[in-house]
């Protein structure tokens, strides 16, 4: 005989029990280790799609608004010997004519063979009007290969289009192609540079064909390279880009003059950052600003449309003043002027969204110069497109409006004549106060040809500015897909606290078979400890009897936690596809992670068993061998009065709790009123309990209900543990449906999620024009009569990756809305979860106009955003670059609550335009109008703007699909949860069925006394509905405590209906597990069961 | 001296009352090797209460309790269960056999809480006190396989399994017949004369209480030493 052997006989001869144990451990091992396993495997597949949608490419320069030469490719590819690709991205409308089908979000990529190349795909070459598509266009579309599409394409531009005298060009350009072939992902059909696990809709076509019809020829918006063969690292990359960097790829060109070099920008207006390095060179030069201005006028006589310079003394005749200005010969005749006469310029003042502001402002004429002179000519003006090359003023398409009535015919033979030579000069300094805008300050700086010749300006140049200067920079695209695929939603974390109910449950039931085995062999535990074993010897015993059922539970549970992750991974991949929006997730299992699952649930398992042997070992030996320990033993005065006491503490608790939490902020304590319904639960229990101990301790009572709560309190742990599950499967049950997300009507509500706004509208191709004006909906073609009653709130968008809960990547950059603040203010719109401590709560949108010092600024995100998408808190700081490359600073100081804004940052429009200021138009504006013309007007709208590639939702529908991400957690959480009580109630039906077993003596008693069976059935029925009655009401008491915010929220309406469903699931539940043991009870023969007594 | 108690008294809390019970009243008593005591009394009268307290199994309210004139009452929970399992060996009413061990196995139990004997003497040992209770047959069959006199009997063997030298006995013919009570009490008798082991034995019968050298009763929380002829 040895202790193995006792041990080895033992499980054998109590194998039942040991399958109870081994069974809770597997059930919550499985569920354990199957959510860790849902952890890599979505971290795992969002890496893997990371690499299908990278291909070879491991870095990217990714231009934004501006364009460098195609050329860049080739010449760093041969600098480091590695592969490279130059592609020009614009975005589209895809249309298949035949079917009437579209898709407005298309990115379309202008490609070369080098493209395939990086990746080592063996792929035909395109012709001009063919393209590749990815498989999800061609569905969406149904398209197949030669069938037609008709594209209509973002007509990008080097000169931003919001840029003042800007030529007004169609935003859009249409052609037709033809599909050549239709690829899958592995041929880069999933290509992109966005952190997202959802798949792109992508157009590939001939690069040279595509930079030829939006004029963009050599250009390039996306560089990438790959580097397979040689392991660069993104410093080398980014020194050979600087070491290559022509002043071309910033858009500058020297142009020669007859006594200047001088630096134009493409973009008409020179980039501040560079213009501010280029004057720190130590070479002497003169900045020149000239500005169309709409009239020249002195004592009611008026000249239209004329040039004006603003140029550094040094360039001028003569200094000037700020309020002095230089006017040439033709001028003063025309106006009859003269020096020392005030001459009135009004000029537009060009805003956001093309608003123009007419201003005006008065000069001292100081002097007259001739028209025409070795400074006075044409080259001072800009090389406006539309304006540079007119043969006469009227055609001039100078992006504001032009009275041709106003032009008379001497100004066009001025025109004729002197082309864009300025009428008037003035200080560079009042030049800038006029009419300095987020483009630059100047439209050309010049260097006398004495100080240095060409090439040494060029270098000059070039040693003096950076690529970063205007945030051109190579990115590691591929390591930051990776760092966002590996930091994102934390889904192991998330299924562990999802599958929380399961485990729990399997816990809860090996704790409680574990339990009643352990009490089923008291007198064996006795026995042993009266033939001289000590405590921890048995302790021991049993330990390592238990350690056998634990270990092979623990294993084969991890085992099966690989088909518990495979069925949430299918789920994933199908019913719940809302959360994740893919359906590319691959179950991966990773050995460490089944190991740790294994030793997570032993160990619980293990923890577990110690505390109850612990327990069970405490009482004395003589109540242990007499078999009494399950009863009675905590029937003392001292247990109840302490479980009062801390009952009325927690009490006391949840009403501190509460009151404080009503009078601060109900909104903000949500955390607090939920610990208040969980300490709810716990005062409860505990008050039943000394209820129970106080029963036991010699109330008397005869009527069957009475007898019923005195049965009820024979098994006091048994009966508390009932309670505890229920309530708490109750509670969790309740809370999770209560917080799911309806409308109820509340939608049009302003402090609710959609503003009160009635329409989320996104266009593919920017509307640059404010369509609250007149002069906007003119320009946009919005001319119908119902469009009047119409308010538009138009948005910049900064193109970034989406932080909303559609996608599963950590995200640092998510895109930037910048808004009108005041409007928002105004209309009282939206509501906030949170809010930093020391903002005006009254007025909290206005705290988006606020800086917080140079290049720090305040922004506003869905609170969800910022704990999910960010991984944040409010208070926190995102970094972004701003378009001169400098750091920008953006402070979350507020959060939210669920809103449509969801997956944007939100900033202040002022704060928009001066960082980024290339952005030309709105994508994203949000519509209100009276209800009753919403339809009409949704109508219109898709009509009107569907060249621009309208995508128009209601807000509700916005908000909703937001909502389904959130109410499909709920549904998984309420799904586990529902397993967690059907295994947390399988645990109660043996409970039950033990107590029947041990009382069938009692039973047949009772029979034996004149009992009918009806009435013995009643009476178990009874005692074990008091358990079910008191558990449920605890758990709905609790749970009502828990969402009292959302109780008294206005905008909230509590789903009664589904609450009162699940908890008759709950009583249906628990009534059969009650009902079947008591049944079976009856059926057996209670004469035998007597006689054995 | 094997084993005495000076002044031993114990009492219990009534339930929902502040007044305590008292069972044993400053009872003294000493058992010296070889000797055979019963105790009897009517049932609530704290016979089981006196058996426990001298085997360890319970402490007294007040008083000593002395195991070879050394009082054990501040003793370890360790060192009593090493008491119980060098110095004493149990009898209880019913078996409390395991019912997942063989006969032997059960005797053998002991055994193994302090590694003592458990080699093959100890086997030898355990077959040998089988076989003198006539179990020597059964040896491989587990307890639900037996008579309760056939258990009772493999229980007696399993407290002497150790050698003790002080066997505490509670109602040990309690739950058998009057055929298997009267083998029982015969067997007890003649291993406390062969095996010179102390013996003390808790009982309702006066058949098997007059088997032992003295008789007490117990009565009112007092022990009142009777003739037992």
């Amino acid at each position: 005989m040895s202790i193995f052997k006792y041990i080895l006989k033992s499980l054998i001869h109590f194998k039942k029990q040991h399958l109870s144990v081994f069974a809770g451990t597997l059930i919550s091992t499985a569920v354990l280790t199957g959510a860790l396993i849902v952890g890599d495997s979505i971290k795992f597949s969002l890496k893997q799609i990371v690499d299908t949608r990278l291909g070879n490419t491991r870095f990217a320069l990714q231009t934004g608004e501006r364009f460098v030469r195609n050329a860049l490719a080739d010449e760093i590819s041969d600098d480091l010997g590695i592969k490279a690709s130059a592609l020009l991205q614009t975005k589209g409308i895809a249309i298949n004519s035949e079917l009437g089908l579209r898709n407005n979000k298309t990115d379309i990529y202008g490609i070369d063979k080098s493209f395939w190349e990086l990746s080592n795909i063996n792929i035909q070459g395109l012709n001009n009007n063919e393209v590749y598509i990815s498989k999800n266009l061609a569905q969406r579309l149904n398209l197949k290969v030669n069938d037609e599409i008709l594209l209509r394409i973002e007509k990008s531009s080097v000169i931003p289009l919001n840029t003042p005298f800007n030529k007004e060009e169609t935003p859009s350009s249409s052609f037709r192609v033809v599909v050549k072939n239709i690829i899958d992902d592995s041929q880069l059909g999933r290509f992109g540079l966005k952190n997202i696990q959802t798949a792109p809709f992508n157009i590939f076509i001939n690069g040279k064909y595509l930079t030829d019809k939006l004029e963009l020829e050599g250009l390039a918006n996306i560089i990438l390279i790959s580097d397979e063969s040689k392991n660069i690292s993104l410093t080398e990359l980014n020194s050979s880009f600087k070491k290559i960097f022509k002043i071309a790829d910033a858009n500058l060109v020297i142009r020669e003059l007859e006594s200047h070099f001088e630096i134009l920008s493409d973009r008409i207006f020179i980039d501040e950052a560079l213009s501010n390095s280029i004057n720190s060179l130590d070479i002497p030069n003169n900045t020149i600003l000239t500005y169309l201005v709409n009239t020249l006028s002195y004592n009611q006589k008026e000249t239209p449309y004329s040039f004006v310079t603003a140029a550094s003394n040094e360039l001028l005749p003569q200094s000037l003043n700020k309020n002095e200005i230089i006017i040439n010969d033709w001028l003063q005749k025309d106006l009859g002027i003269t020096i020392g006469d005030s001459l009135e310029l009004e000029y537009f003042v060009i805003g956001p969204l093309k608003t123009l502001e007419e201003k005006k402002s008065k000069f001292i004429i100081k002097d007259i110069i001739p028209v025409q002179g070795e400074f006075s000519n044409n080259t001072l003006m800009p090389l406006f497109p539309g304006l540079a090359d007119a043969g006469s003023c009227s055609e001039w398409e100078a992006g504001i409006p032009i009275d041709l009535d106003r032009i008379r015919d001497k100004d066009e033979v001025y025109w004729d004549d002197y082309k864009g030579t300025p009428k008037a000069f003035i200080s560079i300094e009042k030049g800038i106060e006029l009419w300095s805008n987020k483009y630059g300050n100047y439209t050309s700086l010049r260097f006398n040809k004495e100080s240095i010749d060409k090439n040494s300006l060029e270098n000059e140049i070039l040693e003096k500015i950076s690529p970063t200067d205007i945030k051109l920079n190579f990115i590691s695209v591929r390591d930051e897909g990776h760092r966002a695929a590996s930091n994102g939603v934390d889904f192991g974390e998330l299924f562990l606290s999802l599958s929380f109910f399961v485990i729990a449950s399997g816990v809860l039931l090996t704790l409680l078979l574990y339990s009643l085995n352990i009490e089923s062999r008291s007198t064996e535990t006795g026995v042993l400890s009266g033939l001289g074993f000590k405590r921890n010897q048995i302790f021991k015993l049993r330990f390592f009897e238990n350690a056998i059922s634990i270990v092979i539970g623990g294993i084969l549970g991890a085992v099966v936690g690989i088909l518990y992750n495979q069925a949430i991974m299918f789920a994933l991949n199908s019913v719940w596809h809302d959360i994740v929006r893919t359906n590319m997730l691959h179950v991966y299992i990773l050995p460490k992670t089944l190991i740790i699952g294994a030793i997570s649930g032993i160990l619980i398992a293990f923890i577990t068993i110690y505390f109850v042997t612990r327990k069970k070992l405490k009482y004395p030996i003589i109540g242990l061998i007499r078999k009494s320990s399950s009863i009675n033993y905590d029937s003392n005065k001292n247990r109840t009065k302490l479980y009062r006491i801390i009952s009325g503490f927690c009490f006391l608790l949840i009403i501190f709790i509460v009151s404080y939490s009503l009078y601060t902020s109900v909104d903000q304590n949500a955390g607090l009123f939920l610990s208040a319904g969980g300490i709810f639960i716990v005062a409860s229990t505990l008050l039943f309990a000394a209820t129970l101990n106080k029963t036991s301790s010699g109330k008397k009572a005869f009527a069957l209900k009475q007898l019923a709560f005195i049965n009820a309190s024979r098994n006091k742990g048994r009966s508390i543990a009932i309670i505890a599950l229920l309530a708490l499967g109750t509670f969790t049950v309740i809370i999770t449906g209560a917080n799911r997300k309806t409308f109820y009507g509340t939608e049009n509500n302003r402090n609710s999620g959609t503003g009160g706004y009635l329409y989320w509208a996104e266009t593919t191709l920017p509307i640059l024009y404010n369509l609250n004006t007149e002069y906007g909906k003119e320009k946009i073609g919005l001319d119908d009569d119902v469009l009047n009653h119409a308010s538009f709130f138009q948005m910049h968008l900064l193109d970034g990756d989406d932080a909303s809960c559609l996608n599963l990547n950590q995200i640092q950059k998510p895109q930037i809305l910048g808004i009108n603040e005041e409007e928002l203010n105004n209309r009282g719109s939206f509501s906030f979860a949170k809010l930093l401590d020391q903002l005006d709560s009254e007025n909290p949108w206005l705290e988006l106009n606020k800086t917080y010092g140079n290049n720090i600024i305040p922004a506003y995100a869905d609170q969800t955003v910022i704990t999910w998408g960010l991984i944040k808190e409010v208070g926190d700081t995102l970094i972004y670059l701003n378009e001169k490359g400098e750091e920008l600073k953006i402070v979350l100081i507020g959060g939210l609550n669920a809103s449509i804004f969801q997956g944007n940052l939100l900033i202040s429009d002022k704060h928009f335009n001066k960082h980024f200021p290339s952005v030309s138009g709105a994508n994203i504006m949000l519509i209100d109008s009276k209800t009753e013309n919403q339809s009409e007007i949704a109508d219109l709208l898709n009509s009107l703007l569907r060249n621009f590639g309208i995508n128009l939702t209601s807000t509700s529908e916005r908000l909703s699909q937001f909502y389904s991400v959130t109410n499909t957690y709920l549904t998984v959480f309420m799904i586990l949860g529902g397993l967690g009580i059907i295994i947390g109630t399988l645990g109660l039906g043996i409970v039950l069925t033990r107590n029947i077993i041990e009382r069938r003596n009692e039973i047949a008693l009772l029979s034996a006394i004149g009992y009918k069976r009806k009435r013995i059935f009643k009476l178990i029925l009874m005692e074990n509905i008091y358990l079910l009655v008191f558990g449920i009401s605890i758990g709905i008491f609790s749970a009502l405590i828990g969402i009292l915010p959302s109780l008294l929220s206005s905008s909230f309406n509590i789903p009664g209906f589904f609450i009162i469903v699940i908890v008759l699931i709950v009583i249906a539940n628990g009534l059969i597990w009650i009902y079947i043991p008591a049944r079976n009870a009856l059926k057996s023969n209670l004469v035998i069961s007597l006689r054995n007594e | 001296m094997i084993i005495g108690l000076e002044k031993v008294s114990k009492s219990y809390e009534k339930p929902g009352s502040l007044k305590k019970r008292e069972v044993l009243n400053e009872i003294s008593l000493k058992v010296d090797s070889g000797e055979s005591l019963s105790v009897i009394g009517p049932s609530g009268s704290g016979k089981s209460t006196l058996l426990n307290i001298l085997g360890t199994l319970d402490m007294p309210t007040s008083g000593m309790v002395k195991l070879n004139d050394k009082n054990i009452l501040n003793y370890s929970e360790s060192q009593l269960a090493e008491i119980r399992n060098q110095h004493i060996g149990f009898i209880f009413q019913m078996h409390h056999l395991l019912p997942q061990l063989t006969l032997l196995e059960n005797v053998l139990l002991p055994t193994i809480a302090s590694n003592s004997n458990n080699d093959k003497a100890g086997l030898e040992r355990a077959k040998e006190l089988l076989e003198s209770v006539n179990l020597h047959d059964k040896i491989k069959q587990y307890p639900s396989q037996l008579s309760g006199g056939e258990c009772q009997r493999a229980t007696v063997v399993r407290a002497l399994i150790n050698q003790p030298g002080l066997i505490l006995a509670d109602e040990p013919t309690g739950s058998l017949d009057e055929d298997s009570a009267e083998q029982l009490g015969e067997l007890l008798s003649k291993i406390n004369k062969e095996q010179n082991v102390a013996m003390i034995v808790v009982t309702h019968s006066m058949e098997l209480a007059k088997k032992m050298n003295k008789m007490y009763k117990l009565n009112h929380g007092k022990l009142v030493g009777m003739n037992n002829n």
